[in-house]
């Protein structure tokens, strides 16, 4: 059980105590940094990226309204600033035809991926991310691995959540595609 | 999309496995370092808005005190310079009065920056 929520490290931090940000920053840094780290796929920029993120967070704490949880507003925040960064260092990502997203089978992928060891599942995932575009990944990754629902990608995303079905449906099957292609 | 269904169960279970990299040790004291110079900056923001706000007030007050005196066509006292060894005397403790003002000054900045420096500790 927490012994003090968010709102209460907010008020303190926003009536002067700075020293009570030091936990807030302990219960997210590490998810924040996770997902960043995931999206730009470099150590020493994630870190770099994280604390941009809190001293962000930091400064704007007086704009948070509480009208989303305090974990949605950082990590829109987060996704924002790690968007950003990757369109400014204009990565290359691979051009996926309409048609070959509509051949893939889920089925197929899981059964072939079922056939190899863990470690290689996991290399072949990382690869297929690598390979698609920086925002896109952002959405899949607050989908699984940071267990976000779609109704909280889209406050964090800034997209709608019809939009965000459709490009999550997208991404999956771009993965898949791109999982095929290694298999093949 | 269902996350439970056995298709992405399989996707779930690599996504959870996937490196999520770790922050270095000095992670922690380096950015609440920044927190604290932040904070540092919007206490002196705030402090010169005040000042400026006070400039600006005494600034109004008085265009309108001398406004005021010229409407009600109030006689401006005049000023009667006092002896000279007495304006010395009054020189010596104007002075006297601005070396403490100032020592006053040093002492708290040192004072402050003393307690920044235990805060991030």
């Amino acid at each position: 059980m927490e012994l003090y929520t968010d709102t209460y490290y907010i008020q303190r931090v926003l009536s002067g105590d700075t020293s009570c940000f030091a936990c807030l920053l302990d219960k997210y840094s590490n998810q924040v940094h996770a997902l960043i780290y995931r999206v730009v796929h470099n150590r020493e920029d994630a870190e770099e990226l994280t604390q941009d993120v809190f001293v962000k967070v930091f400064q704007s704490l007086k704009s948070f309204k509480g009208d989303c949880s305090f974990s949605t507003w950082i990590y829109r925040i987060a996704y924002n600033t790690a968007v950003s960064y990757t369109r400014k260092t204009k990565y290359e990502y691979l051009a996926i035809e309409e048609e070959q997203l509509s051949n893939v089978s889920e089925d197929e992928v899981n059964e072939s991926l079922g056939l190899i060891r863990n470690n290689e599942q996991i290399e072949r995932l990382e690869k297929a991310l690598g390979k698609i575009p920086a925002d896109e990944r952002a959405l899949i990754l607050l989908f699984y691995m940071q267990e976000k629902s779609m109704d909280e990608i889209s406050v964090i995303s800034g997209l709608t959540l019809s939009n965000v079905k459709t490009r999550m449906h997208r991404v999956r099957k771009k993965l898949f595609v791109l999982l095929k292609e290694m298999e093949d | 999309m269902n996350t439970t269904s056995d298709k992405t169960e399989l996707l779930n279970n690599l996504f959870k496995q996937l490196d999520k990299g770790s922050l270095s040790p000095s992670f922690r004291s380096d950015l609440m370092g920044r927190v604290f110079a932040e904070a540092a900056k919007k206490r002196k923001r705030a402090e010169r808005l005040g000042l400026i706000a006070v400039c600006a007030a005494s600034f109004v007050l008085v265009v309108l005190a001398v406004l005021g005196m010229l409407y009600t066509k109030i006689v401006f006292p005049s000023i009667t310079m006092p002896d000279q060894p007495v304006t010395i005397f009054y020189l010596f403790i104007a002075a006297l009065v601005a070396l403490l003002l100032f020592a006053d000054y040093k002492l708290r900045v040192l004072f402050r920056r003393k307690q920044q420096k235990s805060e991030s500790e």
